[in-house]
């Protein structure tokens, strides 16, 4: 009952519904955007919402989250250019149908397939994270840091042209982490007698700095794409074409919530795998894939924003963002004072419910706002960038200030953005850098308990062999490490040619 | 993999060495004066061998690699980087963003620097209005620096 009654706040105070919905619709059109990730978006409204009543901020932060993930389909869709990285898959079905004039009718069944991804994510997460949080209890320092371990390899080697480069970002982003007072013997590092330091470098002025300014920057190299215009009729999808795909709707969500659920793995990933799952498993589509396929649509929209809801289910059981955007998420929830680990279910389980009636009510909105304005969505996508960027800019640098009211993280957040840029111009991850400063305390406090409670190294490695969820999360790394391997990619790609050839 | 490496591509890897040996010379001198394995100097230790071993693999791996600038003088090679890496515009913007934050930071006031810093940043000028908006924008923003 206690639950239910945590469920039902934001029907006592409308306002938060009024946030939700907001943040859904400003969530379509920066995600529409090209150039303004979830991640930007989020790290951005962090900094603004930072005072703000808890409930407030949650509110519209989850809003916000739902609205960018669906809100990259669309630009994928009309444009052919993903405004998110989740939303790759679908430009790759989903312009060829815009191209046939298709586009409303695309934009229709892929907001009714984010829909549906949506809801089954959020009821993965309302029954999953509790029994996940239940499990948590039992993890031991140790466990803690192979997870993080876990979540830092796979940011830095899923989505990278390499996986040495994401590591060193990764490695670069735990080392920043490292800098002011050691947490457990307050013993000051890498601070140069230099007092601003002690306190350790501010991760939400990292964050604005290395995906919001970096951004700008990268995209001002092709500030003169030409801005493409675009026609839209009739988006509503019949009741029938809903229930023709519904089963792939359901089938991709699965799939989205589980690799949401992996530390480290988020919705650009899950809509590529189901997108490649939905080519081999569907037989007959009516259009070939890539050439305008609906499946081609359904299952990556469906997957991706059922990710989002995977991707809490580690975040607040166990601490370990899913992804880069559940990483600020992280950040911005222990900001209004929840503490995102095994306790959450015990200390705040209002704020954990209330963030679980939050998604259900923004994926109502998003269907609402999905189905409609999109003529006005058109001229959004059409702002030219030279007012665009020093909009970003603006907002980055009122956030990074708006922190700890110091004008010397501006100049942090300025060297942060540079940093970022120069690492993406030569192919180096930035995400990993990001969730390496976030997870370098955790990092660091569990080696060190873990060290403590085992007395020598020697020992804490043995107790990896020895202790069944150690044992399990090292299998899962070792298989992870494997896997992107170029030797095993060499033998899966000479194993799938041997596949086709005998096939045809 | 891709068989050719940027311009500057090689060298940005040096520099990531060069950060890589800074932090293990740094952790090092951490360590000594904490010897032991959960001390706060270990965990930057391993990160500086982590960083180090990291960026020399990098390297191994570029040296395999043609570079778009190789066979030219070193000092030929470092202006093409830079221009690779800091084009025009995107010099501008960093130029631009930098003095809105010194004039922030000398106490012009928010509403001043940012009405001056959209009024020349939402167009991003023409290689030949470079310098002069350049000049215009600092000018703007020492006049209100020196007013206030």
């Amino acid at each position: 009952m206690g639950n239910l009654e945590f469920m039902l706040l934001p029907f006592q105070q409308p306002i938060l519904i009024l946030l939700i919905a907001l943040g859904v619709f400003l969530g379509i059109y920066i995600g529409a955007i090209p150039g303004l990730s979830a991640t930007m978006a989020i790290s951005l409204l962090v900094s603004f919402t930072f005072s703000w009543e808890t409930n407030s901020a949650l509110a519209i932060m989850m809003g916000i989250h739902c609205g960018v993930v669906y809100g990259g389909s669309r630009s994928a869709i009309l444009l052919n250019i993903p405004g998110a990285p989740a939303a790759v898959a679908t430009g790759l079905d989903g312009y060829p149908l815009a191209k046939k004039g298709l586009a409303g009718e695309a934009i229709g069944i892929s907001t009714v397939s984010s829909v549906i991804g949506g809801y089954i994510g959020v009821i993965a997460l309302a029954f999953g994270a509790p029994l996940i949080s239940g499990l948590a209890l039992k993890f031991s320092p140790r466990d803690y840091l192979l997870l993080a371990f876990m979540g830092l390899m796979l940011v830095g080697s899923l989505g990278t042209k390499s996986m040495v480069k994401g590591f060193l970002s990764a490695a670069i982003g735990v080392t920043l982490g490292m800098v002011g007072m050691d947490p457990l013997s307050g013993t000051p590092r890498f601070t140069y007698g230099n007092v601003y330091l002690m306190a350790g470098i501010d991760y939400i002025t990292a964050m604005i700095g290395l995906f919001g300014v970096s951004e700008v920057l990268q995209q001002v190299l092709d500030r003169d794409a030409p801005v493409v215009k675009q026609k839209i009729d009739r988006i509503v999808p019949s009741f029938k074409t809903v229930v023709k795909y519904l089963p792939l709707s359901i089938r991709s969500s699965i799939v989205g919530v589980l690799v949401g659920a992996l530390p480290g793995a988020g919705g650009d990933l899950s809509a590529l795998i189901t997108y490649d799952q939905a080519k081999r498993t569907v037989k007959n589509p009516e259009v070939p894939f890539g050439e305008g396929a609906i499946e081609g649509l359904v299952a990556p929209e469906s997957a991706n924003n059922a990710t989002i809801g995977g991707a809490f289910i580690p975040m607040l059981t166990l601490g370990i963002p899913g992804d880069a955007v559940t990483a600020v998420m992280l950040g911005a929830l222990t900001i209004h004072g929840l503490k995102p680990g095994p306790m959450l279910m015990t200390d705040t389980p209002h704020l954990f419910y209330f963030i679980v009636m939050s998604f259900i009510i923004a994926n109502l909105f998003l269907l609402i706002f999905g189905l409609t304005g999109v003529k006005i969505f058109t001229k959004i996508v059409e702002i030219p960038k030279g007012i665009l960027f020093p909009s970003i800019i603006i907002l980055s640098v009122v956030g990074s200030y708006a922190i700890n009211n110091s004008l010397y993280d501006i100049f942090w957040m300025l060297g942060f953005g540079v940093l970022g840029y120069v690492l993406k111009r030569y192919d180096y991850p930035v995400a990993p850098a990001v969730l390496g400063i976030i997870l370098a305390n955790l990092i660091e406090t569990n080696y060190r308990r873990a060290i403590i409670l085992d007395r020598t190294v020697p020992k804490m490695l043995l107790g990896f062999f020895t202790n069944p969820i150690s044992h399990f999360l090292l299998a899962i790394i070792v298989m992870m490490f494997v896997t992107q391997s170029t030797k095993y990619k060499a033998f899966r790609d000479a194993r799938a040619a041997k596949r086709s050839e005998k096939s045809s | 993999m891709e068989n050719k490496t940027k311009p500057g591509e090689k060298g940005f890897a040096f520099v990531l060495l060069g950060f890589g040996i800074f932090v293990l010379v740094s952790a090092v001198d951490m360590y000594r004066q904490s010897p032991s394995v959960s001390s706060y100097g270990a965990m930057p230790l391993f990160l500086g061998i982590l960083l180090t071993v990291f960026s020399l693999i990098i390297i191994v791996q570029n040296f395999r690699k043609e570079s778009a600038i190789s066979g030219k003088r070193f000092s030929e090679q470092a202006s093409v980087a830079l221009r690779h890496l800091f084009s025009k515009d995107v010099t501008v913007m960093i130029l631009l963003l930098l003095l809105y934050s010194i004039a922030l930071f000398l106490g012009a006031g928010f509403t001043v620097a940012t009405s001056i810093y959209l009024l020349v940043g939402n167009e991003l000028p023409d290689e030949e209005e470079l310098s002069e908006k350049c000049s215009l924008y600092s000018a703007g923003y020492g006049v209100c620096a020196f007013g206030i």
